[in-house]
């Protein structure tokens, strides 16, 4: 096809080029400034709840029971949730006086199932694990906010987030009371007291979102996951990892009884050998002091 | 090892009795080197939830930093170690000197029991010491159990996933009970009673300076080693120890009759063993 004027062919095109990217450009630029003016928005919004819900002191009673209503407010707004609208895991709450009002465990409960809708990968592994089972049964459990709180949530390398390492012990804790002092006791408790770079917290051998029982072979803490748990940090980890308990106490039962004996043994070889010659150098000055008498 | 010359300079100046050779002075500077960064880095992991812990944490970078510097502290000890044991096949093989001064005897048996007669005035005059005393080879031969109950113990837990291949991990978990019991009572025991014997007893405050000189005088030989000075007056000319200068600082140390310090002594390791006692009884009754 003949074309009648090169020139100005090209020009044409290339104006619709530019217009087109323009365009294009525009549309981006136009999606991200209708992102922002939805955050804009969602703030506007937040801070309509956060006028009552940010007042120290705020509570209610139910049933006997006083329930807090107070948030933080400057801790929220520090947190990666702040951009979230608080109708998204309070849903229900959209009218004021709150028409739909549920309290304690029930409300616990409803908020946590919001999760789910952004956070669906991690909901799959948990619903599997015995958190998830245990939940999903109604009992009181390790729901979402137990661990990873609810108006502070952080990063986990935020060194303000309930599961950043040097705090994510605690979290489990809350109900693994009994694990503590054995956890604490032993140099992995301590890496992490000490303020370890690569701390051994929990979650690192117990996984954070699919932990099964001791007695399931899924569990990573298993007799035949142990050694591929502990290779994570001690590379060459054997079966013989297994033989023993980790969270041992000191008791004087079963599994426990070696520690308990050979820490028992040692005490008293320290108690027996400084005292004896603290009591030699003891009489030595006091025959010196005698001595003076002369 | 039995290196005690005498060297006579001049009949004014005094005299000086070879104890410990350059060796053994290098051996011991490199054992306290070690020690102290082991102690050091050592304690706050065991106490770590003392606040004096977390505080030494952060100036050695964490518990990562204190793990290595832990772990150096107890390469230079094993230095130490390699290097006496090189020194006892050296003398025994080129020098052909073998020395059993360290060797328990029944003497020493005898001395502590006649020490404690002494300190309870029953009789006039203590135990007069050999080479090494009672005291000195207890000190010593602890080294070597340390070697074993601590360094042994240590390297269980430094290489857990090595050792695990041959024992089960609850003895590794036994290992790290023998390490920090053993290893504060080594700490104690050079903190409080070695440190009596070579700084605080009252003839030679503030410090006893063999373990940098390497030598004693002859007053210091009269007091603390006689049956070690009667065996080298037996082997050398009888003649040249009596032209010597007797200068026993001893009998002029001004801190052997001074009554108000030794009574702070007596106060001071008094409450050490008090102290001592109500920290670590309850551990061993509980």
């Amino acid at each position: 096809m003949k074309i009648s004027n090169p020139l100005v062919t090209i020009v044409f095109l290339l104006l619709v080029v530019l217009i087109m990217s323009l365009g294009d450009y525009a549309l981006a630029n136009s999606q991200k400034e209708a992102e922002l003016n939805e955050i804009k928005v969602t703030r506007e919004e937040n801070a309509k709840c956060l006028r009552c819900h940010g007042a120290k002191g705020l509570k209610t009673t139910y049933e006997g029971k006083t329930f807090s209503l107070y948030v933080d407010e400057k801790n929220f707004l520090d947190s990666i949730h702040e951009s979230n609208s608080c109708t998204t895991c309070h849903v229900g709450m959209t009218d004021y006086p709150h028409s739909k009002l549920i309290f304690g465990q029930q409300f616990k409960i409803q908020a946590n199932k919001q999760c789910q809708a952004c956070h669906q990968d991690v909901n799959v592994e948990y619903q599997v694990s015995i958190h998830g089972k245990l939940a999903a049964g109604g009992k009181q459990n390790a729901l979402c906010s137990d661990c990873h709180g609810s108006h502070n949530i952080f990063k986990k390398d935020d060194q303000r987030s309930q599961v950043y390492p040097a705090n994510q012990v605690k979290a489990c804790v809350q109900c693994h009371q009994e694990k503590w002092e054995s956890y604490n006791w032993v140099i992995h408790g301590k890496a992490v007291a000490l303020g370890s770079k690569n701390p051994p917290t929990c979650a690192v051998c117990h996984t954070s979102h699919n932990i099964f029982g001791p007695n399931d072979p899924r569990s990573s803490i298993s007799k035949t996951n142990t050694p591929k748990t502990c290779s994570q940090c001690h590379l060459n980890a054997p079966a013989n990892f297994t033989e023993g308990i980790e969270h041992y106490t000191l008791t004087p039962e079963g599994k426990n009884a070696p520690m308990y004996y050979t820490y028992k043994l040692f005490t008293w070889l320290l108690i027996s050998v400084i005292t004896f010659f603290l009591i030699h150098i003891e009489l030595d000055i006091f025959r010196r002091i005698r001595n003076t008498k002369k | 090892m039995s290196n005690s010359k005498l060297e006579n300079k001049t009949s004014y100046r005094p005299s000086w009795f070879k104890r410990w050779d350059i060796h053994q002075r290098i051996q011991h500077i490199i054992m306290i080197i070690g020690f102290l960064t082991t102690a050091v880095t050592g304690l706050p992991i065991k106490y770590h939830a003392a606040g004096v812990s977390q505080k030494m944490s952060l100036f050695f970078g964490g518990y990562d930093g204190l793990i290595f510097w832990h772990k150096i502290g107890a390469l230079i000890i094993f230095t130490s170690a390699g290097y006496h044991l090189l020194y006892w096949f050296y003398m025994a093989l080129v020098k052909k000197k073998v020395s059993w001064a360290m060797v328990p005897t029944l003497q020493d048996a005898k001395d502590l029991i006649q020490n404690f007669k002494y300190y309870f005035g029953k009789v006039d005059r203590p135990a007069q010491y050999g080479r090494y005393s009672y005291k000195e080879k207890f000190d010593y031969i602890a080294v070597f159990w340390g070697m074993i109950a601590i360094g042994a113990t240590g390297l269980m837990m430094w290489f857990p996933d090595s050792i695990a291949q041959y024992i089960p991990r609850w003895v590794i978990d036994c290992a790290r009970m023998a390490h920090s019991d053993e290893a504060v009572l080594a700490v104690t025991f050079i903190g409080f009673i070695h440190f009596y014997n070579t700084h605080f007893v009252a003839d030679f405050f503030p410090m006893h300076k063999t373990w940098w000189t390497g030598t004693m005088t002859l007053g210091e030989m009269e007091h603390e080693h006689p049956l070690e000075l009667k065996k080298i007056k037996q082997n050398e000319e009888a003649a040249t120890l009596e032209e010597i200068d007797d200068t026993d600082i001893l009998a002029n140390s001004k801190w052997t009759k001074n009554k108000p310090f030794l009574i702070i002594e007596f106060i001071i390791w008094g409450a050490i063993l008090i102290r001592f006692l109500s920290t670590f009884l309850p551990h061993g009754l509980h």
